[in-house]
């Protein structure tokens, strides 16, 4: 009994020790991780419209079940460009990105924020540079993806293609979004459009 | 995902984690026990039940505390702690049942217990179920489809090392080279199982 | 144990009981994140930590525990420790932690950790058993940043993402295959050199 009322007490004491080192360090980093995450946030979102003084969060979209937001950025009071988080299914993962687009609803610009693809594969949506250009001034229908040289549309990179067809589908799920948000004016048939 | 119903996302998701993104073969987790228990068939079979049935019941466990106790107290950041607390404590607890109730069970399965605590993957599930804030039945498809395909790639593995006693392989190769070089090349067999689905 | 000196017990870590080459212990990270020499150094240095911690913590209250319940009152400990590590890196190093965060917390189940704790600090003193915790975590880290290196010149033709050979000579070696191929060849590679060059047995040992 004395022996049980020891060990039970040697074990509660650890507890009680552990427990405070680690709820310190939470304390301690938590703000920190607070911070840097919103600052990668802020300086991700600049980097789609260096124009822009101000970019606010104007409401959230979902695609499935997950959510994610989109923001409008103003240079003054003009608007000068829509940017919305989304993503897209690839080969491993959820490839997420920022998808910038003008007054006109056209791609301003793709970044990745967040994969887990294969590394010299599936990666290669990020290290191989032409491919993102390719999207800047693509309206809503040239964004396909083909398996050749194209001008007109989105070519695939070879050897990733699955990767290639998230960012793709990624930024049109994001593009039709804000089409049916802000698009107004512009017809553009966003059904029945394959993937 | 697209507009599907719960149950064909569940699906996926067990079978993804069975094969397309079989833990041994695509993340390498559990490596130590894949390689420690496939020398013989016996083994990896006994294994593979023990481990399909801690993973599922663990996970349940898991995903219960962290619905309702962590996630309400925002206790997220203790989850390492308490994750591996339920897995020890659980194995701890099957461990003295079976050998009470059942002690021709647990002579067969009972040495296995002991070594899962450390498996990466038996605390991988409860984690990623976290992190992607499945629901129940997501996360037991993840737990069980995890556990159906770190038993596949046991029975196949240990298929094949039998038949190895009986190659000549070079000195410095005998034992754990030959097998990871091995494990390189099923992993490769599965990587034809991407296609199927995309996660 | 006898008189021994230190320099020895941290000499053990580095290549007699190598934690990857030799124990074959923890083989999941040794696999999973060395695509990279940066990945497998940092990783490296969140286990060294850990596991200098946990000898260090183990060795101050082995005579406090009852061995009863030693094994769990060591799973405390380094999940402690690892959880430490992962809200510091989740803090101060976000990029490596976006890439490995899920590895950082698997450190919690890492053989060698419990192991070490288990088969050294429990019965040493503290002094000894920081350094033993020392020599394995930086035997693992070496471990790591060799594969790391195997792995990126082969596969990618570069190092710590610094283009070398501007091509890529085995594409490979950076797919999740290539991580097994590459442990295999170079352990292989390291038992016939111990056989030829230090007489040694050359054999690995079985692996847990």
């Amino acid at each position: 009994m004395k022996e049980m009322l020891k060990i039970t007490l040697s074990l509660v004491a650890i507890f009680v020790v552990a427990g405070m080192i680690m709820v310190g360090v939470f304390y301690v980093t938590s703000p920190v991780r607070f911070k840097a995450e919103k600052k990668e946030k802020e300086e991700a979102l600049k980097k789609m419209a260096p124009e822009a003084d101000v970019i606010t969060e104007v409401g959230k979209w979902n695609i499935g079940r997950k959510h994610y937001d989109y923001h409008e950025a103003k240079s003054g009071r003009r608007i000068v460009a829509y940017i919305a988080t989304t993503a897209g299914k690839g080969y491993s993962s959820y490839v997420k990105m920022l998808v910038s687009v003008d007054r006109d609803i056209r791609v301003k610009g793709v970044q990745v924020l967040d994969h887990a693809e294969t590394p010299g594969l599936g990666d290669q949506i990020i290290e191989e540079e032409w491919f993102l250009e390719q999207f800047k001034g693509k309206e809503f229908s040239q964004l396909a993806l083909l398996k050749k040289p194209t001008k007109e549309n989105i070519q695939a990179i070879s050897g990733a293609t699955i990767s290639s067809r998230a960012v793709t589908n990624g930024v049109k799920d994001a593009v039709q979004m804000l089409i049916e948000r802000y698009g107004g004016g512009i017809k553009v048939a966003t059904h029945g459009v394959k993937k | 995902m697209e507009g599907s119903g719960l149950w064909e996302h569940v699906l996926t998701i067990f079978i993804a984690s069975a094969l397309i993104n079989n833990f041994v073969f695509a993340r390498y987790l559990g490596l130590c026990i894949f390689f420690g228990v496939t020398k013989r068939m016996e083994t990896a079979v006994g294994m593979s039940i023990t481990f399909t049935a801690v993973m599922v019941i663990s996970s349940v466990l898991s995903w219960v505390v962290y619905k309702y106790i962590m996630v309400p107290y925002h206790l997220e950041y203790l989850k390492i702690v308490i994750f591996i607390g339920i897995v020890a404590a659980f194995v701890q607890a099957a461990d003295t049942i079976m050998k009470k109730k059942t002690p021709a069970l647990y002579y067969k399965l009972g040495i296995y217990l002991a070594l899962i605590v450390t498996n990466c993957i038996i605390i991988a599930v409860p984690l990623i179920n976290a992190g992607e804030e499945y629901g129940l039945f997501e996360s037991i498809a993840l737990a069980f489809g995890s556990g159906v395909g770190f038993s596949l790639a046991l029975i196949i593995m240990a298929s094949i090392r039998e038949k190895l006693d009986l190659a000549d392989v070079p000195k410095s190769f005998q034992g754990l080279p030959i097998a990871f070089v091995l494990t390189g090349l099923i992993a490769l067999a599965f990587l034809g199982f991407s296609g199927m689905i995309t996660l | 144990m006898k008189k021994v000196s230190y320099w020895a017990i941290f000499k053990n870590g580095l290549f007699g009981e190598n934690p990857v080459f030799r124990l074959a212990l923890s083989l999941c990270p040794a696999v999973a994140v060395t695509s990279g020499v940066k990945n497998g150094f940092l990783m490296g240095v969140a286990v060294f930590f850990v596991m200098t911690m946990v000898n260090v913590t183990v060795s101050l209250i082995r005579s406090f525990i009852s061995p009863k319940v030693r094994i769990p009152a060591y799973m405390f400990i380094i999940a402690t420790w690892v959880t430490v590590t992962d809200l510091v890196m989740g803090a101060y190093a976000r990029d490596v932690y976006k890439e490995m965060g899920l590895y950082i917390m698997l450190i919690v189940a890492f053989a060698i950790v419990l192991s070490r704790a288990e088969v050294f600090a429990s019965k040493n003193k503290l002094i000894p058993s920081m350094i033993d915790g020392m020599g394995m975590g930086l035997g693992f880290l070496l471990a790591l940043v060799l594969i790391g290196i195997t792995r990126e010149f082969l596969g990618k033709g570069s190092l710590w993402g610094y283009d070398i050979l501007h091509t890529r000579p085995l594409l490979i070696m950076v797919l999740p295959t290539g991580g097994f191929f590459a442990m295999g060849l170079l352990m292989g590679f390291l038992n016939w050199i111990d056989r030829k060059v230090f007489g040694g047995t050359g054999a690995s040992s079985g692996g847990h």
